[in-house]
């Protein structure tokens, strides 16, 4: 594991996911073949306090409706709908596994899945507890595999998994320092768009709204300040101090 | 499993027929309603009422039975929920549900013990007792088929639950249509012979669903 991956294992915490995986091979649905804007703007469990319920609301409308496209046998749909939910599967099922390595083939399966119980959707409910009930149990039944195969560490709870990757209390406190560093070397705009977006989880039409700045603006600074922070916290990590 | 994303896309996207979305679960249990209330028809016309029915009146008799039944008919209901991916219940409403099923059925014993007591004749314990557990059990096998049977045209992630409100649901139906003919009220035999068929459809159902989702 590099020194970057390591600290973007710690640093995991103190953005506020729940857990910290290891940073092994980089799994595929996190590659290239899924549009940025399907990875970033509908990750579950995020919420603005004003207009996160509207912006939700939407986001699950689009789903819905791809959802009924798919089984009505529209290629097109489907086609899209896996760009929309590979994404946020694949972070359920990282959550899950703690192994980047079994998520891709998890994850291939939980589609296979999808498309096995696609009539089971009812489009009067919501896309993703459905696709998640699917991903869940399929990471059950993998689990109940490994286990009747002897590998009992795979699917070991939760709890004991997380306090056994999880950083020590001065490690989340080093990282979080680090962090807020790496962020103060950003522009103002630039540390805007990072925190907003990443920090609080605004998707950028919220954040567009607010700053009044357009939205692919916004999404290049976000990328850009985030790799701007990687470097520093490499460069740092080894030992390179940058000028301000 | 190494499938690849684009292999798993392409398998997909080959096999894109249209499909028809599920009725709400209420709707796919009619088939299941109309066998409960088939049985309660058959039970009556071929078996006849019990000889203690005025004795009972017909709030005991014909309320406690139905109410036993619909009950049992709500937990097929929630058995064809639970099936769809995502309805799943909480985790203390599904042994709740569980729970007070067999409390209704323990209830109503009660109820009708205290109303009316009467006992198995003397010399026929066996023969009650085996007509009493067989009965219910053959005749709520029926709905429990049926309602696994449109389970599993689903996709329960929890089968042995699905399995055990199916087969609670079955037994609670086939019993409540069967008490309006056995005229023993005493807790023994209604807890030993009735009882008993109601649980084992509930077990019979979990290893069903069990063995079966292992098998799809």
């Amino acid at each position: 594991m590099t020194q970057n991956a390591a600290r973007l294992t710690l640093l995991q915490p103190a953005l506020g996911t729940a857990t910290a995986p290891a940073i092994g091979p980089i799994p595929a649905f996190l590659r290239h073949n899924v549009p940025v804007a399907a990875r970033s703007t509908h990750a579950p469990g995020r919420r603005t306090e004003e207009t996160g319920v509207a912006v939700r609301d939407a986001a699950d409308e689009a789903l819905r409706a791809l959802m009924s496209g798919y089984q009505a046998g529209d290629r097109d749909a489907f086609e899209r709908l896996y760009a929309e939910l590979a994404p946020v599967l694949g972070r359920l099922l990282l959550r899950l596994t703690h192994d980047p390595g079994r998520v891709d083939d998890l994850l291939q399966e939980t589609f296979l899945q999808v498309h096995r119980a696609r009539h089971t959707y009812d489009p009067a409910f919501p896309v993703r507890p459905w696709a998640y009930a699917i991903a869940r149990h399929v990471f059950l039944m993998d689990c109940r595999y490994r286990h009747r195969r002897g590998d009992l560490a795979a699917c070991q709870p939760l709890d004991e998994a997380i306090r056994d990757k999880a950083p020590s209390h001065e490690e989340m406190l080093a990282t979080r320092s680090e962090l807020g560093h790496a962020l103060s070397r950003l522009s103002r705009g630039t540390r805007e768009s990072v925190v907003m977006h990443h920090l609080h989880g605004l998707s950028f039409r919220e954040i567009a709204r607010r700053l009044h700045t357009g939205g692919p603006a916004l999404r290049a600074r976000a990328s850009r300040g985030m790799a701007r922070m990687r470097d520093t916290l490499e460069d740092e990590g080894n030992g390179n101090e940058q000028k301000p | 499993m190494n499938r690849s994303p684009e292999g798993v896309r392409s398998q997909i996207l080959a096999d894109l027929s249209p499909v028809r979305p599920l009725p709400r679960p209420w709707r796919r249990g009619l088939a299941v309603y109309g066998a409960g209330a088939a049985i309660a028809a058959v039970v009556t016309v071929r078996f006849g009422v019990r000889p203690d029915a005025s004795a009972l009146g017909p709030g005991v008799l014909w309320g406690l039975s139905l109410l036993q039944a619909l009950y049992g008919l709500l937990l097929v209901g929630v058995a064809l929920r639970e099936s769809i991916p995502g309805r799943r219940l909480s985790a203390g409403l599904a042994p709740g549900l569980l729970v007070a099923g067999l409390s209704v059925a323990l209830l109503i014993t009660l109820v009708t013990w205290t109303v009316h007591a009467s006992d198995v004749p003397t010399g026929k314990l066996f023969y009650y007792w085996r007509i009493c557990f067989e009965m219910p059990t053959i005749v709520g096998f029926v709905p429990l088929a049926l309602t696994l049977l449109l389970a599993f045209r689903a996709y329960p992630t929890r089968p042995a639950l699905v399995g055990a409100l199916a087969g609670l649901g079955a037994g609670l139906v086939a019993d409540g249509s069967w008490r309006t003919f056995c005229e023993v009220t005493a807790p023994s035999h209604v807890l030993s012979a009735h009882f008993a068929s109601v649980v084992l459809l509930t077990v019979l159902g979990a290893v069903i669903a069990t063995v079966w989702n292992r098998l799809r």
